[in-house]
């Protein structure tokens, strides 16, 4: 096992036999769970590139009786410290992580990715133990500043048998993803017509010039009331005074003056498979108020 | 599924089970169409979206000619 150079975490993807076949399959099998929403259990979510991986594993306890015999009383967890140069928002976005104990894929430095068994021979992520990123800070006149990420895997029997491993020849950072897009209001509501419009999280970039009327489907939206309730979008449309659509909601049930609506667009997957498809984006919801 | 009339995607399913009426007067307070045209337009819209929901059996044929 070569030094961890890309970790990929997910909450419970665990990939078929199928899926490892080769590189290629095993390419497709991850795009796909790359380009799922956030909040599926089968997402996997990538670091960036780690450019320097520091092994902190400790030695073994071990206690000492006094005529010279000795045991190893506890076995040491795998422990990392990896750096990477990624930019401020990627950075924070991997400090988002901090307290994951959630599985782990590790790709190291030969391209290898490692992973555990599975009763048929599929492949799930090693259990992590702690994982904990710096947070974003200033650099000085003497080093190259980085993030530094450091993870305890959660047991050393894992390690012990059952460990698989998939050369791939593609680096996981460089496959499509989806960006994240928070939604805001552009301009006050009318009725039940609101008026939305999402700029790229890290980038800043307005999505209306890209998006402008794919975003037409009303099926590309959602919206939910604060007690959960889904409101039926009765139209969209693009308005190129403000960047924005006009997404406008069924008036009837009635919906009160002042209460709260939850705005954002459906998940990747139903994005993907509206008639005019919707690729890339991932929207972070914008809770509006019926005027 | 959604009706395209003058640039607004209808939610063809939803606005067809409003009456003409109801589906004018959500539009004038929702500034559907704004401008003198607006009850016209709202009202070609709502007569597009019937047509486009109406099931397959509304559609008449044209009657035999026997001869």
């Amino acid at each position: 096992m070569g030094r961890p150079k890309y970790l990929l975490f997910t909450r419970g993807k665990v990939f078929a036999a199928a899926d490892l076949v080769d590189s290629a399959t095993f390419k497709a099998a991850l795009l796909a769970a790359f380009l799922l929403s956030r909040t599926d259990d089968n997402k996997v979510f990538c670091f960036p590139l780690m450019r320097v991986a520091d092994d902190n594993t400790a030695d073994a306890k071990t206690e000492t009786l006094a005529d010279g015999y000795e045991e190893v009383l506890n076995e040491s967890l795998a422990a990392y410290t990896l750096q990477s140069t990624c930019g401020v928002c990627q950075h924070q976005g991997m400090v988002l992580f901090n307290g994951w104990t959630d599985p782990v894929y590790v790709v190291d430095d030969k391209n290898i990715l490692w992973y555990v068994s599975t009763a048929t021979d599929g492949a799930q992520g090693w259990s992590v133990g702690n994982l904990y990123t710096t947070p974003p800070r200033f650099g000085n006149s003497s080093n190259i500043v980085t993030s530094k990420t450091k993870i305890v895997f959660g047991t050393v029997d894992e390690f012990k048998s059952g460990v698989g491993a998939i050369k791939i020849d593609f680096d996981p950072t460089k496959l499509a993803n989806t960006v994240d897009v928070p939604l805001s209001e552009a301009a006050a509501a009318t009725g039940y017509a609101f008026k939305i419009k999402g700029k790229q999280l890290c980038a800043g970039t307005d999505i209306y010039a890209s998006y402008k009327t794919l975003l037409d489907q009303t099926g590309a939206w959602k919206a939910t009331t604060a007690a959960g309730l889904a409101v039926v979008i009765s139209s969209a449309a693009h308005d190129d005074a403000t960047s924005s659509w006009i997404v406008t909601l069924a008036s009837s049930p009635t919906i009160a003056a002042t209460t709260k609506i939850k705005i954002e667009l459906v998940d990747p997957t139903a994005l993907a498979a509206l008639t005019s498809p919707v690729l890339g984006i991932e929207s972070v919801a914008v809770t509006v108020a019926k005027p | 599924m959604d009706l395209k009339f003058e640039g607004v995607t209808f939610n063809a399913t939803y606005n067809a089970s409003l009456t003409e009426d109801d589906f004018v007067k959500a539009g004038q307070e929702n500034g559907t169409f704004a401008g003198e045209t607006q009850e016209a337009k709202l009202r070609q819209a709502h007569q597009a979206i019937k047509a486009a929901v109406a099931p397959a059996a509304e559609v008449k044929a044209a009657p035999l000619k026997i001869k």
